[in-house]
């Protein structure tokens, strides 16, 4: 994958969402927002209203979903964009949701259903936020709410790696497939077995990267306590 | 007194690999010297040394043997870096005297802004805010990227990218810059920045390249590093000029040196 190519596929690369109303809004109250949002998402029991269309949400499901599409229209947010990333998401989390209706019966594909709406609604809610104000202005906003530092210095890293670790297996997945001469379907046990040794190794060179980001980082100076420069006497 | 004095170091890693096998040099404050060898030759180790991340990180207390006094056969040697004995003690202090640049900027770049990179050696020297700041913008500005301070180091070329981390390190003030393989993966145009912010430099420079026309450009004296020991520690051109000498060691006579054959 070329950088630019990275680029376009960012987290924080939003474009016209730059320029939107809802990207002028201070980090820390959109993310304030956010977690309350997520926070009814996640402790509201499903309940009957929806229940005729199939999906057991409440009337706070509906009306978060409601803000959500309202908050992506003035975040300029592409609705093909927000459904390909909320599609990705779907697959794994119905994959792990059927383990409810297989181990409790017909009586677990509402609970599945539920499952996976509140699922899909909260990861609707983060790509908005996210889409609108951007990663590295977020953690800003986390500091400034007063979430601990190391969580936030962990997930900058886990930011900054992230794209380091796609080029790295995007550069693997070029070479095999350079060196690939026959077609095998995709659960094929060859392409099974190929795409396994390919994680192995991402994650065998993860950890060296890693030993190498520390010793960088002992390098210049790093005891153990994340400093941060607004936070300098 | 030398600002770097290394006497009989001797390194092997956990697995076995004999990487340094009675390395001694010396550098002086101002000085700037070319590392050059064969890949395996032991130079990113010997860097690793100076900055002591090696052996082990000096993790587990000081476990650095002085005067030849081996310790579970795997170190051995003298390392002194600004009139101090290498040693879990006084790790804070050599680092502080010794900035080392990673061959790989990823591996060094891991703030989420290039300024909050830049920033991070100096804030963990315990500087006030106004201090780091100062620094910072001096860094950035001598290695040219003023302008991309508040950008993601992802979005940044390799060439950006390699400036930025020595940026990161020039910040710190150190008393030695150590390079591992600057010049790898540049195009000719930002080789050339990168060699002519080097050349601009005061403190006293180890590089560590396979790039022996820089080398030759920059640095007035070279130690040729083979298997983990020290097989020619001489003037640049006396030795980048003898050619069975570096064809024995897996090198070859630089371009700008052929008419003289």
């Amino acid at each position: 994958m070329q950088p630019d190519q990275l680029e376009r596929q960012s987290l924080e690369r939003h474009g016209a969402a730059a320029a939107s109303p809802l990207a002028r809004i201070d980090p820390r109250v959109k993310l304030a927002v956010a977690v309350a949002l997520l926070i009814a998402t996640s402790v509201t029991q499903p309940w009957w209203f929806p229940v005729a269309l199939g999906v057991p949400l409440s009337l706070v499901h509906v009306a978060v979903a409601a803000a959500v599409v309202a908050a992506a229209w003035s975040a300029r947010l592409a609705w093909n964009d927000l459904a390909r990333r909320l599609a990705l998401f779907a697959i794994p989390l119905a994959i792990i949701g059927l383990s409810i209706p297989l181990s409790s019966g017909r009586a677990g594909w509402p609970i599945m259903a539920g499952v996976l709406a509140k699922g899909l609604l909260s990861f609707a809610i983060v790509i908005v936020l996210v889409h609108s104000t951007g990663f590295d202005r977020l953690l800003v906003a986390f500091r400034q709410l007063g979430a601990p530092k190391l969580l936030v210095a962990m997930l900058a890293s886990m930011y900054r790696y992230l794209f380091v670790l796609l080029e790295e297996l995007e550069r693997m997945r070029r070479a095999r497939r350079a060196r690939t001469f026959t077609r095998d379907a995709v659960l094929s046990p060859t392409a099974l077995k190929s795409g396994a040794g390919l994680i192995g190794m991402l994650l065998v060179r993860a950890s060296d990267r890693a030993e190498r980001v520390h010793a960088a980082m002992l390098a210049r100076g790093f005891d153990g306590e994340v400093r941060t420069l607004d936070e300098a006497p | 007194m030398p600002l770097v004095e290394i006497r009989n170091l001797s390194y092997r890693y956990p697995d076995g690999v004999l990487a340094l096998s009675d390395v001694s040099f010396a550098v002086d404050e101002g000085e700037c010297v070319g590392l050059v060898g064969p890949n395996g030759a032991g130079k990113s180790t010997l860097l690793w040394h100076l900055n002591g991340l090696l052996p082990e990180r000096l993790r587990e207390g000081p476990r650095w043997s002085s005067e030849g006094n081996h310790q579970a056969n795997s170190h051995a040697g003298v390392l002194r870096v600004a009139d101090m004995e290498l040693s879990a003690d006084n790790l804070p202090a050599v680092r502080r005297a010794v900035g080392l640049v990673f061959q790989d900027p990823d591996d060094q770049l891991f703030g989420t802004t290039v300024r909050e990179d830049v920033a991070f050696g100096p804030l963990n020297l315990g500087l006030s805010a106004d201090e780091v700041r100062l620094r910072v913008d001096a860094a950035l500005a001598v290695v040219g990227l003023s302008n991309v301070a508040e950008r993601l180091p992802h979005h940044l070329s390799v060439g950006e990218r390699k400036r930025a981390c020595l940026a990161g390190v020039l910040a710190c003030r150190p008393r030695l810059l150590a390079l591992d393989e600057p010049t790898a993966n540049l195009d000719p145009r930002a080789r050339r920045q990168l060699i002519r912010m080097l050349t601009q430099l005061d403190c006293a420079k180890l590089i560590a390249s396979h790039d022996l026309e820089m080398i030759l450009e920059i640095c007035p004296r070279v130690i040729l590093l083979d298997e983990g020991r020290v097989r020619a520690d001489d003037p640049t051109e006396s030795i980048l000029r003898d050619e069975p000498l570096l064809l024995a060691h897996g090198l070859e006579l630089p371009a700008s040196l052929w008419h003289g054959r």
